[in-house]
């Protein structure tokens, strides 16, 4: 509950400062299988930004989204050629946008 | 002259590492387990160069201790070689850019060149090397192909004329990347391969809990099967038919009797000399590790060694990701755990790859109270198996129990926070059987160099408390509180007492005892759960420091009084009463009841 509440204000929010218009950011773990995505914006702190920079997941980054487990498992991200394992917290602050590749 | 090897986790470097230096170093295909570095030597006529593996790390701004010590080392060296998974080049030039930036030569190796090829990944050298300003070779360490040109180029490298290029920012980086591949790396478009749809297979939750389940109980059998095969055509063979005459040939000419014999040979049991029951340095000191236990090392780190090679772990460690965090760790810590059933000392170092001090102390106490080494399986499964497989299953059961309600207390009471999974998944390889081999050969040595000399020792100082009459003693004084407790006979105490040297060696203390299945079984909890052996005891205390290990010995010995009363009380000959269910059902609601929120997820 409180966790549906925190996510609809993060978004709320992340429409609120980017003046409105039709975007609409998805936390990576909202993100559907199969569906590509671009980071919009990591909302953690430095430490957090510093360690998903250095396996590649940064800001305007093109990911593909592979699988999530069960519950509140770890979200499976593909980058260029490299698969990555997300844990479900983190994946909470990984904002993106779904590209539409049709 | 120091040569520094760099490079992102699971890019070959450790093969590199031993192409280079002639020594070998364990390889596995996941990233992510050694904080330590390694170094060798390469003479080259007169010269020798000093080789320093460092441990791998995505970044020059470390995240975690591993990348700290990599970080460190940096300005030590004369030159650096840069190992760079080809499959994967946009995410490894990271490091390759942030080390240009510094002042220390470098030459990049472009590995995993056959696996590149294979995946249509075409990469134009000759423009990287003009892009960087640094050599550039391709290699398959695995084959040693490009090996030699790297030696070459080392020792005859133009040093006045390095210039690396200028910092930085880490999104000028990143865009600078984006330019270099752009340029040199054609990715032709491939169909699906097998390997894709089995990844899929094995990464999808559904699907994936279910393989991994086939997987863990395949791998338990084959152990088994390979351990018991190893036991019944070669060590038993060997030692009835070739060691025997000469131990018994040794025994007649010491007499039969006397001090020299009994510390020897020992006693003889019926009058022959029984290897299991004798305990003399000669026969049972010789016999548990290399006739009882090495089969199953053998058998334990032979499929250890796939599961790595394969790069299945990491696979296995998102899946489990959700039960770990039940016990206040994240799904990675399932592989120091898996390592834990090999030997200890090892899962206690691999742990300190863990990102907190919370998840140190929670993964190290749990390996320590509730994984069995398999030292100490290999001695279970001939002791307690020979009653039948139904009892190794509720120990494990037992264990795991254990394991999960001792985690979700822990996880509520220990303060600090946890931290996320994160983790690069490799591809699905097919292991070189050389490979799994020397490994393999390394592990069992270190076992042979640990555990012959500590038995040996063990049972010496068994047969001098024995002749001197302390034993007797001390079976009187304590041997009281384990009976009533734990139903064991007074002299299983000993047992106990040598549990501190080595778990095996303690189990086969209890053979003279002819315990009942119940006893053993108890017997096999307590020395599980009790007091860690000498070894991880050592590095238990240097990786926690003196005030958490006494805080885990205090968890220990709680958890052990009440696990082995527990079982002695509630356990029938024919398998758990229904009183014992009812308390352990309602002990896991309970836990569930504790008070939360101890646990902040990870300083985000
Ligand atoms: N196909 C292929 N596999 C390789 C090559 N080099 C290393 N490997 C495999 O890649 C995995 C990771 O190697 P390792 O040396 O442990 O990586 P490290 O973590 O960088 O030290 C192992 O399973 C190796 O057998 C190579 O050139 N080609």
């Amino acid at each position: 509950m409180v966790e549906l509440v925190y996510n609809i204000i993060l978004k709320m929010n992340f429409i609120y400062n980017k003046g409105c218009d039709e975007m609409v950011y998805l936390t990576l773990n909202q993100l559907n299988d199969d569906s590509k995505a671009v980071v919009m914006n990591i909302n953690g702190g430095s430490n957090l930004v510093k360690k998903l920079n250095a396996l590649g997941i940064r800001e305007g980054v093109v990911l593909t989204k592979e699988s999530q487990s069960f519950l509140r498992g770890p979200v499976t991200v593909k980058i260029g050629q490299s698969k990555i394992a997300v844990g479900y917290g983190m994946a909470e602050k990984i904002l993106v946008k779904l590209v539409d590749d049709r | 002259m120091k040569v520094l090897l760099f490079g992102n986790p699971n890019v070959g470097k450790s093969v590199v590492f031993s192409r280079l230096t002639g020594t070998s170093v364990t390889s596995s295909n996941y990233p992510g387990t050694t904080v330590e570095y390694t170094e060798g030597y390469l003479r080259r006529g007169d010269e020798v160069f000093h080789i320093i593996d460092v441990p791998g790390t995505y970044s020059l701004e470390p995240t975690n201790k591993a990348e700290e010590v990599a970080a460190d080392m940096l300005d030590k060296g004369d030159i650096i070689v840069n190992v760079v998974d080809a499959t994967n080049l946009e995410r490894n030039l990271n490091l390759t850019l942030q080390l240009l930036e510094r002042d220390v030569p470098v030459i990049v190796l472009l590995n995993m060149w056959d696996e590149a090829r294979h995946k249509g990944i075409d990469i134009d050298k000759d423009k990287l090397e003009e892009l960087l300003g640094v050599p550039v070779i391709p290699t398959v360490a695995v084959k040693g192909k490009g090996i030699l040109d790297t030696i070459n180029i080392i020792t005859s490298y133009d040093f006045d004329n390095y210039k690396g290029i200028k910092k930085m920012s880490n999104e000028e980086r990143w865009s600078y990347i984006g330019k270099i591949i752009a340029e040199v790396q054609k990715i032709s478009d491939r169909k699906h391969t097998f390997s894709d749809v089995f990844d899929e297979i094995t990464i999808r939750p559904l699907t994936g809990t279910l393989f991994a389940v086939f997987v863990l109980i395949f791998s338990f059998l084959l152990i088994r099967i390979i351990g018991e095969g190893l036991i019944a055509y070669v060590t038993e063979p060997f030692f009835n038919n070739i060691y025997f005459p000469f131990v018994n040939y040794l025994s007649s000419l010491l007499g039969g009797q006397g001090l020299f014999h009994d510390i020897l040979i020992g006693h003889l049991i019926g009058g022959a000399i029984d290897f299991e029951q004798s305990f003399g340095l000669l026969t049972t000191g010789i016999y548990i590790p290399l006739s009882a236990v090495a089969p199953y090392i053998i058998a334990f780190y032979l499929v250890l060694g796939l599961l790595e090679d394969t790069g299945y772990l990491p696979r296995l460690a998102i899946l489990m990701d959700n039960l770990m965090h039940k016990v206040g760790l994240h799904g990675f810590s399932i592989i120091p755990m898996l390592l834990g059933f090999g030997c200890n000392v090892p899962a206690v170092l691999a742990i300190r790859s863990l990102e907190s001090e919370r998840e140190k102390f929670i993964a190290s106490t749990l390996t320590a109270i509730t994984i069995p080494c398999m030292s100490q399986i290999a001695m279970i499964f001939g002791l307690l198996g020979s009653f039948g497989m139904k009892y190794i299953v509720y120990l494990f059961i037992i264990l795991g129990l254990v394991w999960f309600v001792l985690g979700n207390i822990l996880n509520r009471v220990i303060p600090g926070f946890s931290s996320d999974l994160l983790l690069e998944v490799p591809p699905y390889r097919i292991p070189s059987i050389a490979t799994i081999l020397q490994k393999l050969w390394l592990r069992l040595s270190g076992f042979f160099r640990e555990a012959i000399p500590f038995v040996l020792l063990g049972v010496f100082i068994v047969n001098i408390l024995y002749i001197t009459g302390i034993m007797g003693l001390i079976n009187h004084l304590a041997g009281p509180l384990l009976s009533r407790i734990f139903s064991l006979p007074e002299e299983a105490i000993t047992a106990l007492l040598m549990g501190f040297l080595r778990k095996d060696l303690a189990m086969g203390l209890l053979v003279p005892l002819h315990l009942s299945a119940k006893q053993l079984l108890v017997a096999s909890i307590v020395l599980t759960t009790y007091f860690p052996c000498i070894a991880t005891f050592s590095v238990l205390l240097r990786e926690l420091g003196m005030k958490n290990m006494l805080k885990a010995t205090l968890v220990m010995f709680i958890t052990v009084f009440l696990v082995g009363g527990f079982t002695n009380l509630v356990f029938h000959e024919e398998g758990l009463s229904l009183n014992g269910w009812i308390i352990i059902i309602l002990l896991i609601l309970l836990v569930k009841k504790f008070p939360e929120g101890k646990e902040n997820r990870l300083e985000l």
